[in-house]
């Protein structure tokens, strides 16, 4: 077979030619009993192809894939919080250069302190580390009402697996985004503790025997679908769901790790 | 807490939140298109790591192009064409060879032609179903012609672009893609 009338063929089987072109080679088909053979070959071989199904990307790569756009997005943000500044405190040099001369005195330390932020209040260059949620951002803008209900937060996991594959800058951005949560926090006076739970240490379960208790490796109570605690904060919100959606803007979650979210009750 | 993807609107929508900043939007295109770029790329590569590897690098770039895209197609077209550029990434990479006649099917025939060993050959057999282990017989841009006409469900004209040739050479390189799978298939015992 000729190069062009394997071209004409393949153009054929996939629906290609022109009409007058196809007419052309449909007589040529009639005539041709090995090329109705050929196009029949290729014909079950694209319909193979045809046929095949999607592969299933495993879920921890999607979840490096939004860690890592998490990444870009808080190195962007976290960019222009710093450009932004940079710009406003030559804006407000050029103001105060401006106002001396006009005024015949120049009071530059003066300008330049009142660009920063007032004490306490939240940074908006710390809040972007964090994963965008409106919400959860208002609330970590607001401080908490000293008789808010106090909930628990217990981080499960991630899972090493999880963590071993991570790029350096994810480790920093895992950092520096937990970090800015916790100062958030801080700030607003709805932090009531945190701190992590080292690997060591042991739990306690009743004895066999009845009556008596004795020591167990907690590690074999985690299944493989839930992780062991490693972390754990405690904080006020207005409700359990502010609770959720602070907890939600953790990058823990984006990592595979888990978090029970808890109401501490106030009864003594 | 979170909103679903219908909520979210059209694909220049999700583009526009996620270029603010918004991760859930970003997560919504990834939901829509990670399957499919994952599969376009273990086709092409025909191993899982490399595949995985590529699909997110695919989507890392997406996602540091937010700022900046203009989608003049779709962004299964912009993903199409990235996943693809990789692929050819990886290969250059694999067999650590210069690019000696870029664009000939010789020459990519030649890197295509080196088997891979016993030990390759089981992971592909265990990512893969028979027909996408026989397409990894193709020369290189032939399976791409291939995989991107019969599996991603691209125009002559698409694929002349993404190979950077005349349709007519698409054209010849779907068939002689198509007729080496089919050979491929029979010596596996399958016809078709």
């Amino acid at each position: 077979m000729t190069h062009d009338a394997k071209t004409a063929l393949q153009r054929y089987l996939d629906g290609m030619l022109a009409d007058d072109e196809r007419i052309d080679f449909e007589r040529r088909l009639d005539s041709e009993p090995a090329l109705r053979v050929e196009l029949a070959r290729l014909r079950a071989a694209s319909e193979t192809l045809v046929g095949l199904e999607e592969h299933q990307l495993s879920p921890s790569v999607r979840e490096r894939i939004v860690a890592a756009q998490r990444v870009t997005s808080y190195r962007q943000l976290t960019g222009n919080t710093l450009r932004r500044r940079i710009a406003s405190a030559a804006a407000a040099l050029i103001i105060a250069v401006a106002a001396g001369f006009f005024a015949g005195r120049l009071s530059v330390r003066g300008e330049m302190s009142a660009t920063e932020e007032p004490v306490g209040a939240v940074q908006s260059g710390l809040v972007s580390g964090i994963p965008r949620d409106p919400v959860a951002d208002a609330a970590l803008r607001t401080r908490a009402n000293a008789e808010a209900p106090v909930f628990l937060l217990l981080l499960h996991g991630p899972p090493d697996e999880h963590l071993d594959g991570l790029a350096e800058e994810m480790h920093e951005w895992r950092t520096a985004a937990t970090a800015a949560w916790t100062n958030s926090l801080a700030a607003t006076d709805r932090l009531v503790a945190s701190g992590e739970l080292t690997d060591d240490g042991t739990g306690l379960r009743a004895g066999d025997e009845g009556g008596s208790v004795e020591l167990v490796d907690p590690a074999g109570w985690y299944q493989e679908d839930w992780m062991a605690p490693t972390q754990f904060f405690v904080l006020r919100a207005n409700d359990l769901a502010e609770a959720y959606r602070l907890a939600g803007v953790l990058p823990h979650t984006s990592l595979g790790g888990r978090i029970s979210v808890r109401q501490v009750s106030s009864r003594p | 807490m979170s909103q679903e993807p219908e909520a979210l609107g059209g694909e220049s929508h999700l583009l526009g939140r996620a270029a603010a900043g918004d991760s859930r939007a970003f997560e919504v295109l990834v939901e829509r298109h990670a399957d499919r770029v994952f599969s376009l790329a273990l086709r092409l590569v025909g191993d899982r790591s490399v595949a995985e590897e590529v699909t997110q690098d695919a989507f890392l770039r997406l996602s540091r192009s937010l700022g900046t895209l203009r989608i003049e197609r779709t962004i299964a077209g912009w993903l199409r064409t990235v996943t693809v550029n990789l692929c050819r990434d990886s290969w250059r990479r694999r067999y650590s060879r210069p690019a000696q006649n870029a664009g000939s099917d010789l020459a990519q025939f030649e890197v295509a032609a080196r088997a891979p060993d016993p030990e390759q050959r089981a992971q592909i057999r265990e990512a893969l179903g028979m027909a996408e282990e026989a397409l990894l017989v193709l020369p290189e841009e032939q399976r791409i012609a291939v995989v991107l006409r019969y599996v991603w469900g691209c125009s002559y004209a698409e694929i002349a672009e993404e190979q950077h040739c005349s349709e007519g050479t698409v054209a010849s390189r779907l068939h002689r893609g198509l007729s080496a799978f089919a050979e491929a298939m029979k010596k596996k015992g399958v016809d078709g």
